[in-house]
């Protein structure tokens, strides 16, 4: 079987959280505060926290198993199948979320006279692609796409420095604590809480066992760069960033290098399309070998092009518009993952845990 | 048009994997067929309801949003 490096493991789990985090991450903190959202970003550790406990028990009471797989083995043929089925869907409806969000995107910023769901078709056709091809391909990709991301981020970064203003974050921690909790809850909960998809990928990794110091150490990337992110974007487009669906693209489109270098937000809308696609592939991944372990087949080929075209349909079945995708991010998301991604998994170790426990054993020997 | 086209995406699926649609027999396949369909049926369905021009009367996630809103609720007041 084909086997991913840490490097690459890492990386995959940093485009799962800054391919939607450069993206909104900006406005959704800044719906809360404006003064201290510097702050609300950092709170991605939490969920990076929670998602490296999970999966160090799970390469402890699981090594070599998959989520679903454990779920399966915990519960047994009935009751695990249906969770492992509900895992099937959260996978689905993140993924339709995620696409959701790209398609609205590309169409607001580069395509406004192309249909939304031909756009979404086009994005969903790669995806399959690349998870057609496993997992070590979606790791090269990510491979690939760093040393452009090294090089035009800084940039772009550097760039929009010129209309940077220091007051746009005073008076620090004039509203108190609990704005900046607020704002931390979606990259806490939602965006965190993703890190829980690599636990699909167990069989595949090299070495399963640094899998949860490997999240930390995505967490802690991605944390800082979307700080660094939510300041400069805060610090240039100021108050009006609690209004922007794309403030990032904002920023972007303010560069202007004398009277030839300007609407550098093409070779943003770009990159963000390419993150987006990679974070789409991981989580399709994850969907893919989900139901691959619900099937019991021995190859999870088959599922890709079916599993593409459902996310696909829903995500334009489920949500009406993207005020409908940022009002179920908001509202709902933190508590489903936080249920899904955590409690799911914990009940399922402590299951398995209770049906393994020494005194049974003992009592089992006496008899 | 939505529909149209994932009709279209649907059937171009079917040629795609005819082979494992019709001949796999490896342990599982069977269960992986009513998947493979099931998805395939869910997602016209769901590509016809979203073309349609009566689709805001519908609220697919509604469900999600009564179980698990009260927890986020929570987990913003918490703070």
């Amino acid at each position: 079987m084909a086997q991913i490096s840490r490097y690459q493991v890492i990386l995959m789990l940093v485009w799962v959280v800054l391919g939607t985090g450069i993206l909104t991450m900006p406005g959704t903190i800044a719906q809360f505060t404006v003064h201290d959202a510097w702050m609300g970003a950092s709170f991605l550790l939490l969920g990076g926290g929670l998602s490296a406990g999970v999966a160090w028990l799970h390469v402890r009471l699981f090594p070599g198993l998959t989520l679903t797989q454990a779920v399966r083995a915990a519960f047994g043929p009935w009751i695990g199948r249906f969770l492992a089925v509900w895992l099937c869907l959260w996978l689905l409806i993140t993924t339709a979320t995620v696409g959701r969000e790209m398609s609205a995107f590309v169409t607001v910023a580069t395509l406004p006279n192309t249909a939304e769901y031909l756009v979404g078709a086009a994005a969903f056709a790669c995806v399959a692609y690349l998870v057609y091809l496993g997992i070590e391909v979606v790791g090269r990709v990510n491979e690939f796409i760093m040393p452009l991301v090294l090089v035009i981020v800084p940039l772009l970064f550097v760039l929009a420095l010129r209309w940077f203003d220091v007051a746009a974050f005073q008076p620090v921690w004039a509203e108190g604590f609990t704005p900046i909790w607020r704002s931390g809850i979606v990259p806490a909960f939602a965006y965190g809480l993703e890190f829980v998809v690599a636990l699909q990928w167990v069989p595949a990794l090299r070495t399963p066992r640094t899998l949860p110091l490997d999240i930390l150490i995505a967490s802690a990337v991605s944390s800082l760069i979307l700080t660094v992110l939510v300041v400069e974007t805060v610090g240039v487009v100021g108050w009006p960033v609690k209004y922007m669906n794309y403030p990032v693209l904002e920023v972007v489109r303010a560069i202007r290098l004398g009277k030839l270098i300007e609407r550098l937000d093409t070779v943003y809308a770009m990159g963000v399309v390419a993150i987006l696609v990679l974070k789409l592939s991981a989580i399709h991944l994850s969907l893919c070998r989900a139901l691959q372990d619900v099937c019991g087949t021995q190859d999870a080929r088959w599922a890709v092009l079916p599993a593409a075209f459902a996310v696909w349909a829903a995500s334009y079945f489920l949500f009406r518009n993207t005020a409908g995708v940022t009002a179920f991010i908001l509202s709902v998301v933190p508590g489903y993952f936080l249920v899904t991604a955590i409690f799911l998994p914990l009940v399922s170790y402590a299951a398995a845990w209770l049906r393994r426990r020494p005194w049974r054993r003992t009592a089992a020997g006496r008899l | 048009m939505n529909g149209v086209v994932g009709v279209g995406l649907a059937l171009l699926c079917g040629v795609l994997q005819w082979r494992f649609l019709l001949r796999a027999e490896e342990p599982g396949a069977k269960t992986a067929r009513l998947v493979w369909c099931v998805l395939m049926g869910a997602g016209m369905v769901a590509a016809f309801v979203a073309g349609r021009q009566d689709f805001p009367s519908l609220h697919p996630l509604g469900w999600l949003e009564t179980v698990f809103t009260p927890l986020t609720r929570w987990l913003y007041e918490v703070g």
